[in-house]
């Protein structure tokens, strides 16, 4: 019974403070829910790097000197129910004024209602599934909505001559909903889905399916999975020798693409451009900070990321020394417009959703360049 | 084939101890990292990478054989060495190191994948009558059947060879023929974990893509593949691994790619249920 | 003092967690804690039962997952889209458990040691390639959200308070049938079985018979943690029913002490507390569960409460309990 006692007593010790954590003058703390170990940490990294590039650029501009602004990251390895265990915990937590995150949809789906309910603002950087915002009028998103991307991305294809296509997507939250809104857009626009199929994230080997999607004869073949897998299908495709044009989701404008996949695969591949350096100064100044500060590119991840962080210092200098949860309820419905990263945007309040301009883009020797 | 191969290396440890080695997996992982670490930190020419694999998995094989197995062999008569006790705890054991491994793995790369240099990756397209293969599945193919021959012929045309098999047919009498024991496991573990490394090594010569988490699910192929086989046969495990690689390549054509992950193991209860002893398996 | 292992079997452990836990969660008055407490008990019956199957009986099983998904997603399913109640849902995964536990094992427990244990992980790897990709059924993976609170007669437990009630009741109920079938005749027949098959058959005893019924018992237990856990979550998505999560509840027996059902117990709430311990540490957890994991293994051989020690105490809480007496005047 002594090993059992010592347990029980050392659990209490250690689970107490963490329930009760000191209070301190001038500060202001944000709580965040991400991936920081597990299959999509680097995602999670990224996220992290844009959250504390934001503050420091922020810090710079002189405002809020002297408010120790912190972002308490919680690890929920992209798992919704490490998502509500965390949700528990930050709602109790009276000093957390907001909670950021998380990266995937499936999480924030699971954890916003909690946040919802008990009236402390959830705003997601990147999760894009449309039921998002749907949960209710505290929980909030920075990132492109599926539902957007696809109507373009089908159009886009339609535009550029394709008649019939061939979708491959990975079978999560995700890749169901930006193969499924792309491909309505499409068939509206007129065209025909020749195949349609969800690989498994996991294998290395995408020859057969893509195979597969040859033989239906398709004029281009629409790619809407990550980047590991989008890399290894490209160089397989090219090993293969097949000349169908192909085209790219949003989420593979990313450098991490031409890094992992060569350059010649990904050569004259079009693609949907919504974070590219090419799209404007603002960017284009973003990558160059962010390489330099983390010695690697930023992800559409990390731009999204900061620019939420970017406002919600905004508001945190706006409200302060007011700070309180539902402060940033009141001060996100009044949001209508940001110029960041991503370019000016406009706020819809009707639909509460981010206008997102996309561009088509296309690579020419390992480097993004618009179509004109 | 990957999978023949990182399956006779866990059969060739389950044969000698009786024990699965969950650790396995990472050693695969590990084959793989150090060509990467080889291609882009040291920028070392191909052929002299080759050697740094082979020692990087003998050296993870040995690690692993010190730290998951030989601390929990504190008896050598049978009944503890292939007793429950120690089997259950050397399964736990060798899952924690694998644990350890990938996420020490993971903290260095930021769990980010990581691609081969393309002047490394053997991507050539090679038209076998109108059956693509890329010259890096011919490699695997092709170093898979050199490195399976190579092990039988170590195992029955060397002195080690022959400890090894006595020691897996009968410890206790091989003790007493005054077989080295320990230095029998220890060259099975470093044998086993070259032929993973090795893996390792062809497959991301062949698709470039190498992540902390690759050996997962290469591990747990292999040990389906070894009880199909029938646990200790190690031509009987070849045989089953290419099985479940074909298996799974056949039902690709008729199903979407996401349920041929279980292809597997359907495969494995179908046998089980019909040939409870595997393919290759001694009645007991 | 000598009856002092029988007080605690028949009233400490009730009135722990009826009483003294709901206190010191009244008064903490968190509903984390209270989630917390939650998932200790629900892990507590997993451990308990596995630890029946794989300690007791000795069959190495990593098909956890399989069952207490296959509880969760029958609730999910029917309460979302057909209005079911809690215990509509609780009978009708049972059931359902009941049947599937006793088609796999009339398939499953003619087979020995790592064969039944390889088999049952194809089928927790296969659970999760179906809950994942059977989008019409399962609602791939975005999983069940909006799943109803518990409802019993009409009236609707939604606070954490209430849900903490309900979980403990169960468990007590999952505890106590674990520990009858464990501490009896019925426990030592499957200990004979599992020590010497040859033996215990010779001595009239059904092998089979008694893997399988073991088997389905400890699937039913599983699936009713799986209800529990589908209606006090009110989320339910393929992320939980992965082969890692039947290893962390193999762990949770292992570290406690295979064969002991206090083992079990302590192993259930050590699974849970630790990482929500670790969380603080980011990305160092799963390194430090590793090491944990690893050294626990191997100092602590038989696991912190050991069966040998359980068996002879819950052997003295018997023999000191009201009927052994009267019997003995």
């Amino acid at each position: 019974m002594k090993v059992l006692r010592a347990i029980a007593l050392a659990a209490a010790a250690l689970l107490l403070p963490a329930a009760g954590s000191l209070a301190q003058k001038n500060e202001v703390r944000f709580g965040c829910y991400i991936p920081i170990t597990g299959k999509f940490a680097i995602f999670g990294s990224s996220m992290k790097n844009g959250f504390e590039m934001a503050q420091e650029d922020f810090k710079a501009t002189g405002k809020l000197k002297d408010v120790n602004v912190v972002v308490q990251c919680e690890d929920d390895q992209g798992r919704a129910d490490d998502g509500i265990n965390i949700a528990r915990r930050f709602i109790e937590d009276e000093n957390i004024v907001a909670v950021l995150g998380s990266w995937s949809s499936a999480v924030t789906l699971a954890a916003g209602p909690l946040y919802n309910k008990a009236r402390l603002v959830n705003i997601t950087p990147t999760s894009s599934h449309p039921d998002v915002t749907k949960i209710g009028p505290y929980v909030y998103r920075q990132s492109v909505i599926q539902s957007r991307e696809g109507a373009f991305n089908g159009a886009s294809m339609y535009q550029l001559g394709a008649r019939k296509i061939a979708m491959l997507g990975i079978p999560n939250d995700y890749g169901k909903a930006n193969v499924g809104f792309t491909r309505r857009s499409f068939e509206k626009a007129g065209g025909e889905v020749v195949f349609e199929e969800f690989v498994r994230p996991d294998a290395q080997d995408f020859r057969q399916v893509l195979q597969k999607a040859v033989r239906a004869k398709p004029d281009m073949i629409y790619i809407g999975v990550f980047v590991p897998q989008a890399s290894l299908m490209l160089k397989q495709l090219r090993q293969m020798g097949v000349k169908t044009r192909i085209y790219l989701a949003a989420v593979l404008d990313t450098p991490d693409l031409v890094r992992l996949a060569g350059a010649k695969a990904v050569e004259g591949s079009l693609l949907t451009l919504t974070f590219n350096p090419v799209l404007g100064a603002n960017v284009a100044d973003f990558f160059k900070r962010y390489e330099a500060k983390y010695g690697r590119k930023p992800d559409p991840f990390a731009g999204l990321a900061y620019q939420t962080m970017t406002m919600m210092m905004g508001i945190t200098a706006r409200l302060y020394p007011n700070v309180t949860r539902e402060g940033y309820r009141s001060e996100l419905d009044k949001m209508t417009s940001i110029d960041n990263v991503f370019g000016p945007l406009t706020y819809d309040p009707e639909i509460r959703e981010w206008n997102y301009k996309f561009n088509i883009g296309t690579i020419k020797n390992g480097q993004t360049v618009l179509l004109k | 084939m990957t999978y023949a191969v990182v399956a006779i290396g866990f059969t060739l440890i389950y044969r000698v101890l009786t024990a699965v080695n969950f650790a396995h997996g990472e050693v695969y992982t590990i084959g793989a990292f150090t060509i990467l670490i080889g291609a882009t930190t040291l920028n070392l020419p191909l052929w002299s990478i080759v050697p740094l694999v082979v020692l990087a998995g003998a050296l993870t094989g040995y690690g692993i054989e010190l730290a998951g197995f030989r601390l929990f062999r504190r008896f050598t008569d049978e009944a503890s060495l292939k007793s429950r006790a120690v089997r259950e705890a050397t399964l736990l054991s060798s899952l924690a190191l694998g644990i350890v491994i990938r996420e020490i793995l993971d903290l260095i790369y930021k769990g980010d994948w990581q691609s081969l240099p393309e002047t490394y990756q053997l991507s050539t397209s090679l038209d076998l009558g109108g059956i693509y293969i890329s010259s890096g599945e011919a490699v695997i193919a092709v170093v898979s059947i050199v490195m399976l021959i190579a092990l039988q012929l170590l195992l029955h045309r060397t002195s080690i060879g022959l400890a090894i098999r006595a020691v897996s047919s009968n410890m206790i009498g091989a003790q007493f023929s005054g077989i080295n024991i320990n230095r029998v496991v220890i060259a099975v573990f470093v044998i086993g974990s070259v032929l993973g490394a090795v893996a390792g090594m062809v497959v991301s010569l062949a698709y470039g893509a190498i992540q902390s988490y690759m050996g997962l699910t290469v591990v747990i192929k292999a040990f389906v593949a070894m009880v199909i086989g029938g646990l200790t046969s190690l031509p009987g495990a070849a045989i089953a691994a290419v099985m479940i690689g074909v298996a799974e390549s056949v039902a690709g054509i008729f199903l979407p790619s996401a349920w041929t992950e279980m292809v597997a193991y359907m495969l494995l209860i179908v046998f089980l249920i019909f040939l409870p002893n595997g393919l290759f398996g001694r009645r007991r | 003092m000598r009856n002092a292992p029988s007080i605690i079997v028949r009233l400490g452990v009730p009135l722990a967690l009826l009483v003294v836990v709901p206190a010191v969660l009244a008064l903490l008055d968190s509903a984390y804690f209270g989630r917390i407490a939650q998932l200790i008990l629900i892990t507590v019956i997993l451990t308990a039962s596995l630890n029946l199957l794989m300690g007791t009986a000795g069959l190495l099983a990593l098909d956890t997952v399989l069952f207490y998904g296959l509880g969760a997603y029958t609730a999910a399913i029917l309460s979302v889209n057909y209005g079911t109640s809690f215990l509509a849902d609780m009978a009708i995964a049972i059931t359902l458990a009941g049947l599937v536990g006793l088609l796999l094992g009339f398939a499953l427990v003619r087979l020995v040691s790592i064969f039944f244990a390889v088999a049952t992980m194809a089928l927790a790897i296969s659970f999760h390639t179906i809950a994942l990709n059977w989008d019409g059924l399962t609602r791939g993976a975005m999983g069940y959200r909006g799943i109803p609170p518990i409802r019993i007669a009409g009236y609707e437990i939604d606070g954490w308070f209430g849900m903490y009630l309900v979980t403990a009741i169960a468990c007590l109920i999952a505890l106590f049938a674990v520990h009858r079938l464990t501490h009896s005749f019925y426990g030592n027949a499957l200990r004979a079985v599992r020590e010497d098959e040859e033996t215990a058959r010779s001595m009239g005893l059904s092998t089979r018979g008694l893997r399988t019924e073991v088997y389905v018992v400890h699937g039913i237990i599983i699936a009713g943690a799986g209800v529990l856990y589908a209606h006090t979550n009110q989320y339910v998505g393929p992320d939980n029913f992965v082969l890692l999560e039947s290893v962390l509840v193999l762990t949770g027996v292992v570290v406690g002490g295979i064969g002991s059902l206090p083992g079990a117990v302590l192993g259930g709430v050590i699974m849970v507390v630790l990482p929500e311990l670790l969380r603080d540490i980011g990305n160092l957890r799963l390194l430090v569960f590793g090491v944990m994991l690893f050294f626990s293994i191997l100092f602590l051989r038989r696991g912190l409460l050991s069966e040998v020690w359980a068996l002879a105490w819950f052997r003295r809480a018997a023999a000191n309990s009201p009927w052994a007496r009267r019997r003995a005047k």
